[in-house]
Parts: structure tokens; sequence; C-alpha cells
């Protein structure tokens, strides 16, 4: 008898349905939804109808960057930090441009809640740099005017 | 299976196909150093620190011998520069994010980690940046000490908690350079549910995750280290226990027994300052005129012992004395304490805690399968296609069966957790089913009885392996689902469904702990739970079988050494002449002919005065879940009262002598557990002041009151018991394997793993009238 | 300057031309009603005559992969790989959003060849038009008949479902992909089994990128052999290059593989910006290692590019000009790494690290020549060693970097 194959045999999680798992980011997407980032009544939520341990659920969501464990303000911009957006005269030099007009350094959010400011991985905008995002909206070839529109046209739509 | 050979550092291997590089070196004697790697959990294949060069003809490649299969005609070379440099490489950067505080770690001299820098020869890493700063001592928990930062990231941690445990704990958090081992929202460990089994601080290269005991007290190598049985609970687990003069200051799980496969519960890895206290009884003493308990040398108080048992037994009668033992006593001693209760006291009234029942266990399974014991293997539990787990709180009490429970539920099987309480292992039960209290007999019989309804159960297996069915069946015809529903309080439709859920997959795997505070169950309930598991064909195969686990350490042990009252040596009824002739035979001594009283009943004719000496050797009568008061005024009944106790209890109060006992990790002998798995027991430290050992004490009481009854020695006792013992095949204690010996032993010296299928039609699985 | 005609990018300028009338309009789903009338081995052979090599970056000739899905597994499943997301490539996103049933089709055609009747697209979290594009086009497609069940009365049932990823550049890795399908965290897995034998669910999976399935239907109508006339000896058809950086007209492109470097950053991309000269090339998305402006001759194909020092991995051209900082350049991939390092493996979780800490110092001209003998240690280090191929593309452009350029590297020290 091996008893050590026994040890070794594959496990997974706890006892774990995979067509429940595969519905994790999706069900991690919407847990967001609700404040912008995931809470812990969200995570347990999200464990407990796909039948896994709070754990599994909050280290997986951990490995993603778009699933959030802190609040944010209303609007994200996340401004691409690639290498075209850098060559193309954006990456910090947007950021740095947004953080001045917003008063906020980056990872911030404003007081009024309204706008948080991060950087974020190539947005496979390079043809059309420099880019970012707000929200779910991607915004290219910005210029400081056309970064003033933006902000102005979101600061307008409360 | 078919072989394959390659040539590791030029030397030819042969080894079974789908072996890996790292085992086919292992086998040709050739070091490969691992760190991830661990041989008792599942791979990670994450540190590349085994990585090893495969040569093809003039270019090669770097493989992770953890993982790389082998193949015919492979080149391996475990040393070359190219492997050195690799391994270089990543210590190096190891070290780079590592405080590299060993002057002062308490994992120095056995950290894996300052090993592998040792043996690769790389300092202290030279590069500046970043590094991981977490808090030191981060956990507030009792048992674990936390330093992440001295974490490199095996997660060994997360797969002992997951693989061994299965309690899920520790996770994996963020990624990359910023990935961390925490708990779910990075909860402090008790808050995230741990269970404090210690797994994750034994599997620790470093001093991650390490023990809060003993911390700052010794250095690695001032430690001495020895292997024993922990004998607190009936899984009988192989443990390590590290002390410095003679104090024990962490144990470490043992993976040469199949019991428990290097696997510890928290009783067993935490619960040990028993054996540091202070309260330890350090000297004998004896009641004075004055009534005070006087300090005595350890002969004298065992002489005026013997004189009062004498003047008892000669005045009352054999009666009137009564034995009583704990759960943690060796085979030898109970068999020594059934000889002296029955040879020199004449008094059948010995008992052990576990006793009534392990009786019950004994008799209902004898009775039904013709083995009156725990019928698989620890082992087979994770293996179960379906499990049932009755009494206990398993995973308190009888924890080793739990988390297999808890492997076998992971890996699909069905586990029903019924339990008055909503005892933790429900927590990974796909049904739990709120059982009143003393309602597990009514469970089994409604089981069956919606089994037989509903023609869940196998035919194939009932025709071909079992008789009498048809008095279940005719019985169960008239068993009232009513009256279950209201002895379970549980709906039909609970009781139907569990049935259903239950019968799903095979084999079913039946999980019995015996819980102290219920009281003792009867022979009928166990010949119903083998019915049970006969009408699912899920006895005398892997993974199946009633799985009855005993109320404490070595019950197991006591029964099947006589320390029962109805029964001697290898549970030969002392109530039948051939057995006392036996006992003549052997004892050259003539036995009380009645069967003596079982510990519940010892209570009551202490109460009315028919038992007026008790012996009490490791047990604490205030820890058998009755009231306080009561023991007190039963013991304060008595007219001789010998407390023989490790440690200082409420009932030395009240002794008339008190002697001094070494604790289960300070004596030698054997002991079995509840899968009937003898096992040597080896003392890790003597006893303070070389105090004698119960077997020790016992047999001096025996040489007082009748010398020709003294035993040389523990292994001539067991010689001597195995003389009544047919399971055990005659078999000597120096024999015996260190992963232990299963009885029944054939006349080769091989055990049992579990129940056999009858053969032949022969001795078939038996079935009995349904009972409530 | 030669101009070809567009055959992947033919639609994406159309109006509307993410729509299924216009893609209809302009023979869509044409290629699919043929192979549906071949047997799915044929339509496999088709596919290994083109000689196709997958455009997701390792260049693994499709067809033979296609090839190695079991014929006898009863459950196989198409994972469609639109996690874009190597610096420098821009090109999935566009066939995505403004042409995606081409893709569509071709997912359907490759299901058919290999047998599967399920398939999962699985797309960036960051690519939200694009997520918007796939559903529609798919609920599209099942309204016209070209999914679900008995597809174009063919008897072949196939259904498509759109998965989003949540940043995490790692799972563009195929295994990767595949466990944060099933919802796990994106850790790439031991291969073998390769996911052709044990992919999503334990079951053969074919994993392509959308670029490649993009190429299939033109495959089909125009037959193999004709695709295979296009382009080099080891690198056949028409590849979409993403073109970046100090050019004055960066975009997507489609050409030839094998169409000379030099032509594309100078014919098609209009040049280096202000008439300035070439410092740097990144010829194949960020993990592949710089070419300086003498090797702009080099054509862009599999086995040329790999002759030349580097590798055609994506195809996406970064180009840096003589003003460039290097140094940055190479802080600011190696940053992206180490961001998108999954963790798991020793040598990438803390290797990258260390790398970037002496890259930081050295940019911020705080370094000492230490710090680049470091970095030089580490990359050699990690180059190769780990458990899938990141930490190799982590360590390719420090390495390049350091042959090419080493002297920028030393005048970035304290000292200087």
């Amino acid at each position: 008898m091996n008893t050590k194959k026994e040890f070794k045999s594959p496990v997974g999680g706890a006892i774990v349905d995979p067509a429940k798992q595969s519905m994790m980011l999706a069900a991690l997407y919407i847990a967001q939804e609700q404040n912008g980032y995931l809470t812990k009544e969200a995570v347990q939520q999200v464990a407990k109808r796909l039948g896994m341990t709070p754990g599994d659920v909050y280290s997986t969501a951990s490995f993603y960057s778009l699933f959030r464990m802190k609040p944010v303000g209303r609007y994200v911009i996340q401004v691409c930090e690639g290498i075209s957006c850098y060559l193309n005269d954006g990456a910090e030099r947007v950021a740095d441009y947004v953080s001045e007009k917003l008063g906020i350094k980056l990872g911030e959010t404003t007081r009024d809640g309204m706008f948080t400011l991060e950087t974020v991985q190539c947005l496979a905008s390079c043809g059309t740099a420099p880019a970012m995002r707000v929200n779910d909206q991607l915004y290219e070839n910005l210029s400081p005017a056309i970064i003033d529109d933006i902000l102005e046209r979101l600061m307008g739509e409360v | 299976m078919a072989n394959v050979t390659l040539k590791i550092n030029g030397q030819e291997v042969t080894v079974e196909n789908g072996a890996t590089i790292l085992e086919a070196a292992k086998q040709a004697g050739i070091y490969i150093p691992t760190l991830c790697y661990h041989p008792w959990l599942p791979l990670e294949e994450a540190c590349r620190i085994c990585v090893v060069e495969e040569v093809r003809g003039d270019w090669s490649s770097l493989a992770a011998a953890c993982v790389y299969p082998v193949r015919t005609g492979m080149v391996i070379e475990t040393d070359s520069p190219k492997v050195t440099e690799a391994r270089r490489t990543i210590m190096d950067l190891l070290l780079s994010d590592h405080p590299n505080d060993c002057m002062t770690c308490y994992a120095t001299g056995e950290c894996e980690l300052q090993d592998l820098a040792h043996l690769c020869a790389v300092k202290a890493t030279k590069y500046a940046g970043a590094r991981h700063q977490y808090e030191i001592d981060s956990d507030p928990n009792p048992n674990l000490h936390i330093d992440m930062n001295k974490c490199i990231l095996c997660r060994r941690c997360i797969r002992a908690c997951h693989d061994i445990q299965g309690a899920d704990i520790w996770t994996k958090v963020g990624r990359g350079f910023d990935q961390r081992i925490s708990t779910a929202f990075d909860l402090p460990l008790l808050d995230a549910g741990c269970e404090m089994c210690g797994h994750c601080a034994d599997f620790c290269p470093v001093d991650a995750i390490g023990f809060r005991k003993g911390r700052g007290e010794a250095r690695s190598w001032q430690l001495h280290r020895a292997s024993t049985i922990c004998l607190q609970c009936p899984s009988g687990c192989r443990a390590e226990y590290d002390s410095i003069e003679s104090k024990i200051v962490r144990v470490l799980g043992d993976f040469r027994s199949p019991a428990n496969h290097g696997a510890l519960c928290k009783r067993g890895r935490f619960n040990f300052d028993f054996i540091n206290s202070p309260d330890r009884l350090n000297e004998a003493a004896t009641r004075n005129d004055t009534g005070e308990l006087d300090g005595s040398s350890i002969e004298p108080a065992l002489e005026t012992a013997a004189s009062a048992l004498r003047r008892i037994r000669d005045a009352s009668g054999g009666d009137a004395i009564a034995v009583l033992c704990g759960g943690m006593l060796t085979n030898e001693e109970y068999y020594l304490a059934q000889k002296l209760a029955r040879c020199a006291l004449s008094s059948n009234h010995i008992d052990n805690v576990g006793g009534p029942w392990q009786q019950a266990i004994y008799e209902g399974l004898d009775a039904s399968l013709g083995l009156g014991a725990m019928t698989n293997s620890l082992n087979d539990i994770a293996r179960a296609g379906a499990i049932l787990a009755l009494g206990s709180n398993t995973l308190e009490n009888h924890a080793i069966a739990a988390i297999r429970a808890r492997k076998a539920a992971r890996e699909g099987a069905p586990l029903i957790v019924a339990n008055a309480a909503r005892v933790l292992l429900s927590k990974t039960a796909n049904l739990y089913l709120p059982l009143k209290e003393g309602g597990d007999a009514a469970l089994v019989l409604g089981l069956m009885k919606v089994i037989v309804e509903e023609e869940l159960h196998d035919r194939k297996f009932l025709e071909e392996y079992t008789q009498d069915l048809a008095k279940l069946e005719r019985s169960l015809q008239k068993v009232n689902m009513a009256e279950i529903v209201e002895k379970t309080g549980l709906s039909e439709d609970e009781i139907r469904s569990a049935a259903r859920l239950y019968a799903s997959r095979r084999p079913a795997c039946l999980v019995y702990g015996v819980d102290l505070l219920n009281s003792p169950t009867s022979d009928t309930f166990f010949k119903m739970c083998a019915s049970l598991q006969m009408l699912l064909g899920s006895v005398g195969v892997v993974g199946g079988g009633v799985n009855a686990m005993g109320a404490a350490g070595n019950c197991q042990g006591a029964a099947d050494f006589g320390a029962l009252p109805k029964y001697l040596p290898g549970y030969r009824p002392v109530t039948a002449a051939a057995s006392r002739k036996l006992a003549g035979t052997v004892w050259g001594a003539e036995l009380p002919k009645k069967a003596g009283m079982s510990w519940p009943e010892m209570l009551g004719a202490i109460e009315k005065g028919e038992i007026k000496a008790l012996y009490l050797i490791g047990i604490d009568p205030f820890a058998l879940g009755l009231s306080k008061l009561k023991i007190e005024g039963l013991l304060a009944r008595l007219e001789l009262l010998i407390v023989q106790d490790s440690n200082r209890t409420k009932a030395c109060d009240y002794a008339h002598v008190v002697l001094p006992a070494p604790t289960f990790v300070e004596k030698a002998g054997t002991a079995t557990n509840c899968e009937r798995r003898v096992q040597r027991l080896d003392k890790v430290f003597a006893p303070p002041q070389g105090a004698p050992s119960d077997f020790e004490l016992i047999n001096t009481l025996l040489g007082f009151l009748n010398p020709q009854l003294q035993v040389a020695s523990p292994e001539a006792a067991f010689a001597e018991a195995t003389r009544f013992m047919s399971e055990l095949g005659g078999v000597r204690p120096e024999q015996i394997p260190v992963e232990g010996l299963q009885w029944p032993v054939d006349s080769q010296g091989i055990g049992t793993e579990r129940l056999p299928l009858p053969e032949n039609g022969k001795n078939k699985f038996k079935f009995f009238a349904a009972r409530l | 300057m030669t101009n070809w005609e567009p055959v992947l990018l033919a639609n994406v300028n159309r109006p509307n031309s993410e729509k299924i009338d216009t893609y209809l309009r302009y023979g869509g789903y044409e290629a699919l009603r043929k192979a549906l009338k071949m047997t799915p081995d044929q339509v496999t052979a088709e596919v290994k005559t083109s000689e196709i090599r997958g455009r997701g970056g390792a260049g693994f000739p499709a067809g033979v992969k296609w090839g190695f899905m079991p014929k006898d597994a009863p459950v196989k499943y198409l994972a469609i790989n639109t996690d874009e997301g190597e610096p420098g490539t821009f090109k999935d996103r566009l066939i995505v959003e403004r042409d995606p049933h081409s893709i569509l089709e071709g997912v359907i055609i490759a299901s058919y060849a290999i047998g599967a009747h399920r398939a999962f697209v699985y797309i960036r979290g960051e690519f939200f038009l694009g997520v918007k594009r796939w559903i529609k086009a798919i609920s599209d497609a099942y309204q016209k008949g070209f999914l679900g069940k008995n597809i174009l009365g063919s008897g072949f049932d196939l259904d498509v479902s759109v998965h989003r990823g949540a940043g995490a550049y790692i799972c563009g890795e195929e295994t990767a992909m595949l466990e944060s399908l099933e919802g796990k965290r994106g850790v790439p897995r031991t291969k073998p089994p390769f996911p052709a034998q044990k992919g999503f669910w334990g079951k053969p999976t074919l994993v392509q990128n959308c670029e490649t399935l993009a190429n299939i239907p033109h495959i089909i109508l125009r037959g193999g052999k004709w695709y295979s006339s296009i382009g080099t000896e080891k690198s056949k058809g028409m590849k979409i290059f993403c073109i970046s950086g100090h050019v004055n007209s960066p975009g997507n492109f489609e050409l030839p593989l094998g169409t000379p470097l030099k032509e594309i950053i100078y014919e098609h991309a209009g040049g280096v910006r202000k008439g300035r000269d070439i410092k740097a090339i990144i010829p194949g998305g960020s993990s592949t290692p710089f070419l300086t402006a003498e090797k702009i001759n080099t054509p862009m194909g599999f086995e040329t590019l790999q002759a030349a020092g580097s590798a055609l991995g994506t195809g996406a051209i970064i180009v840096m000009d003589e003003t460039t900082d290097m140094v940055e350049v190479v802080r600011r991939i190696t940053r992206f790494y180490v961001h998108e390092s999954c963790g798991y493996c020793f040598p990438c979780r803390i290797g990258g690290q260390r790398m970037l800490s002496s890259l930081e110092r050295l940019a911020g001209g705080k370094g000492s020549k230490q710090d680049i003998e470091d970095l030089e240690y580490v990359a050699k280090g990690i180059y190769g060693r780990t458990f899938c191929p990141m930490g190799t593309g982590m360590a390719e452009p420090v390495l390049s970097g350091l042959r090419l350029f080493r002297p920028e590297f030393e005048m970035k020290t304290a000292k200087n």
C-alpha cells in the first residue's frame, strides 16, 4: 500500500464545484460594482454563493489588479505608464498633470470622493498614445487640453 | 510497472517508470537539495533549488528534479557548474529578502534555508533594495509565533493547512514580490477559524511560523529529540518530542506511523504543560493518624498500600476492592493491573476509563463481524466513498479521523455529520443532522429502514458475504418511523435524504467516536452499525467499515490486555471456566468466577458501601463528567483510596496513599490505538527523580501481596499476555516495527490493516434483529 | 513601398465594421460555409498547409497544435486568447473592437476542426469596449445561426461565451489563462501536460490567439497554398505589425511576414519623428531583445529576427530615437514585468524586484557599478530558469540593454 500517494493526491480548495468556481471573476466584478471595491461582506457573499472558503476568494481577488480591497472615488483615473506612452510624452507627464489638476497624489482620492488617481500597465493604446482610462472608458491621444475637457465634463456630470 | 534506466552523475540508476529525477537520485543515494518540496506534501515546484542539468548531447537544460519524470537514457548532472550557479543565484535572491538574523533566530541550526546557504556557500546578500517589513509576532494566538519577514514563500504551510488538516486557513495574498502568506482578510488566525493543529509550524523550513513555547529557551542543538506514541487520544499518533533538561519544548509529527503520517492534533501538539507542570507529584505520601498526608519514600508507601489492601480483602473479600485505570497506561501496565486485581486482590472489579464503551464495541462488532474493534484503518477514512460521522466532536476528540474524513469529503465523498451540537466538522459536511442527544442508535435504525425500504442496499454483497438478513428485515418492518423521528429529533425527510446521500456512493464509511460525556452505548448499537455497513456492502472493503474509536488514549490496549471487568486479556470471558483454567496455568492463581463491575457500577457500589477500597491508576475521578459533589461524597466514603498519578489531582485530598507516577512520555512499553495498531513507546526522558513507572509500582505492590505474581519486565509481561491473546500471533514487543503492527497478527508476524471479506462462504458477517 | 491588399484589416476602416451585416456584406461567414462542407481533418490539413504560426508571441505552428488535439476525447474546448497585454502590442484590440466576426468565424471553424462544442473567449478586463463587441458579435452570430445547435444545417453545435480577465498580464500565458478561466489565481501550470492533453477543467483544450484565428477564414477560402506563398521560408502569411514610439504615423499595418523593418518604419509608419536617428528598436513587444539601427534591414520574420538576436514575438515594433534614455526604458519595461509577475516561482518573484531596485537607483542617478554587475548577474540568473517563460521575458530587455547600451548604464552611475 502506498500511503504516500494518498497524501499527494490532487486536491483543490474545500469541496469545490469547478463550474461554480469558474464564475469567480464574474462574481467578483458584480460584487465590486456595489461599492466600487470589494468589501469583506461582498467577498464572503461570493464565497458562500460559489461554495468556497473566504480565504480562497480573497486570495484570488488579491491576485488581480482590477479588484480593489479599499474604497475608491467615483471615477478612477488610470494613466497608462507603458513604454509607448512614455515615449510619447505621456505616462508620468499625464499623471503629473492630472495630479496637479485634482490636487491628489498617485493612489489618492479627492476629498469629495470624486476621483482616484492611479497608474496602470500598458493599455494597448500604443499607436494612439498617450492614453488613460476613466472607469471603463478609454481616452487616447491625450493632450493637456483633452484632459481638461474630460475632467471638466466628469465634474459637470455630478 | 516497467523500469527506466538513466544516468545520474555518471551512475546508472534503474527506477520505476513515472518516478521523478529526485526520487531516482534518492534511490541512488545522490543528494539533491530541495526547499519547497516536502515528501508528505503535494508538489509546489516553486523554488527551483532542486534544478538539475539534463544533458542531451552537446546542449543541456535545467529541470526541476522534484517534478521532472525520468526517461530511459536520460543523462542528469546534479552538481555541474550550471546547476551550482543556478542554485547560488536563487539562494542569493532568497537571502536578499530575508532578515538573516541567524545569530538570534530560533530556527538556527535546523533551518533549511541556513543549511542551503551553507551548502551553496552563499553569504547574506549584498543587494540593497526593497525588503518586506512585517510586524514581528504579528498574530496574538497562544501557540504559534508568526514572523513573516523570515518567510521564503515555499507555501508548505498552505499545503499542510489544506492537504493534511483540511482547514484552509493560510492562503496566498497578492502577487509578485508583494505576495505574502496570510489569512482571509488578513484576520488573526483564531478569528479566521484556525484549528491550532500546528502543522504549518511543523512544516515551515525557517522560523516564519514557529512555536511560541520554548522560544528563546534553547538553541536547536541543545534539544533532545525522541519519538514515542501520544496517548492523549485513541489515534495513537507517533510524535517527536523535543526537550531540554526533561522539559518538553515542542512536539513534532513523526511520519513513520501510518496512524498519523506526521499529522498531530491540537492536543497532541500543544497540550504538554501537564508534563512540565509544577503540579507533578514528586513524592509518595501516606495519611497519618491525624488525617494529614505525610511525605514518604515510595517503598514504604507501597507497603502501607499493600497491607491496607490485604486487610480489606481478608476482612470483606475481593469484591470490596476495585481498580480503575486511566487512559494513558501502557498495555503492560493494564495487564499487570488486572493481574493484580484478579489474582492478588481476588477482584474482577477492574476497569479503565473507556472500558464500558470498549466492551460494547468489542461485543457488538465481534458478534456481527468476528472482529471486535475498529474494522478498518484510520487511513482508510480518507478513501471513503461516503462518510457518516457520529458520536464525539470528531475534530476535537478524534482529530486524525476527522481530518481524513475531511480529505475524503474534499475528493467528493458526501459527508454527513449527525451531532447534537453543530460541531466544527459539520462545516465541511454536505449534510448536518441536528441529532437529539443520545439519538445515534435511532438514527442508524432509521437509515437502515430507509435503505431497505428504498432498496438502496447491495444485494450481491449481502448474498455473498452475510447471513441472517431476514432477521433484520423482519425486525425493521416493526420499527416505527414515528418513534425514530421522536428519538432523533429529525424529520422523516431529513432521515430519508441522509440515507439516500449515505447510500449514494460506496464504500460507505461509518466513523463513530466515543464521547466520554455520553452514557455508554450498548453492544446492540455496534451490531446495528455493522448491519448498516453490511447493507451498503461496505464492510471488509477499503474505505468502508465500522470505525469505532474509544474514549481515551490507550483504551483499546486496556481492553485487549484485560483491564475490563468481564474479560481477561484477549477478550476471554472471566465467567468461562476455560478462561479461568488458562489463567490458572499462566498465573498459578484462582480467579473469582463472577464478572466484575464496570466503573459506573463501581461508583454505585462505593455509594452503597459494597466497595471499600479503590485503587486509581492514572485517572482523575473528577474528570469523569460527574458532579464534583457526588465524587467528593464517594471518595470520602472509601476506607482506602490509593491514588497513583503523574500530577496532583483533587483526589489526592481524599487519598490514603499517594504514589507518584510518570507521564506517558516518560515510560516504555507498548500501546494499541483504535485501529488495533500495537506500537512501541520509548522514554523521551526519565521521570523526575528517577521515579518508578506505573508498571514498577504495580509490580512492587504485587511483590508485597504475592511475589509469585510479579513479572520481571514489561517485555515479560507482554510475552505472558500473548499467551491469552492469539490475535497477537506470538509477536515479541521488540519485533514490533516503528510503524506498529495491527492485530490480528498471523503466524508470519503480518498484521491486519482491515477486516477481510469472508472467504468460501465461511464466517459470514451476521445480521441481528433491529433493536433500539 | 509595396502596398499589399489587406486581408485581416480589410474591414476595420469600413463604417460600422463591427456589425454582422457589414461583415456579411463583404463575404463574411463564407469560409464557415465552405469549412462545414469539408471534413474536420481536411480543415486541419488546410491550416497545416498554410504553415501559419501562432500570432500570440511564441509562434508555434497552428496546424500542428490543432493536430495535437486528441481525436477520441469526448469533451474538448477552444479557448480564445484576447488577453493582449505585451507592451507595444495593440493589434488584437483593434480586430476585436472593429471586426470581431472575423475572429468568431475563425473560432467556429477551429472548433469544428478539433471537435470542440464549447469555446471560451478570455479577454483583458481593461478592454471594456472589446468585451461589449465580443458579446454583441456572439449574440448576433447566434441569431443568424452561426452558433448554437446545428450550425448552418451541418449538425455541428457550438456555444461561445465571454470571460473577462481582471488585470493580470500573466493570464496571457496559455495555462495561466486556463487557471483564470477556472476562477483561480492566474498562475501558470506545469507543462507537460500541455493544454491539448489536459486543459480547461482537465479536458483537451486548444488555446489560440485572436489574430491567428482571424487568419483562418482566409486560409479556408483561399487555400493553405495561397497563404504559404506569402512570406519567407519559415514565416508565412500576413501579419499585423503594431508600430509605436518615436514614429510619425504609429498604428497597425498589415504586411507579409518578412517585410524589412526599415520599410515598416520609414515607408508605412512615416519615419522617425523630427528626422532623428534611431537608437533602438524593440521588434516584437517589450520582452524581445533590443535591436540597434544597424539591424534595420532585418526582415520581420521568425527566423530572421532570431538570427538578428531578437524575436518576432507579437510583431509589436517600438522605435526609440537617438534622444531616448535607455536606462529609463529598461527600468520601465522591468517595472512592468515586476508588477505583473505572479510571484509563484522564486527567481521571477525576487529576481525581478532586485533588477528593478538596481535600475531605479541607476535611472535616478544614484546607482553604482555594483548595480550594473548585480543587474547582469540577476538577469542571467533568472534567464531560462523560471517556471514559465515570463522570467526569461523579464531578463531579455535587461540583458540586451546591457549588451547594446552598457556605456549609458555606466554614465548613470553616481560617480558620473
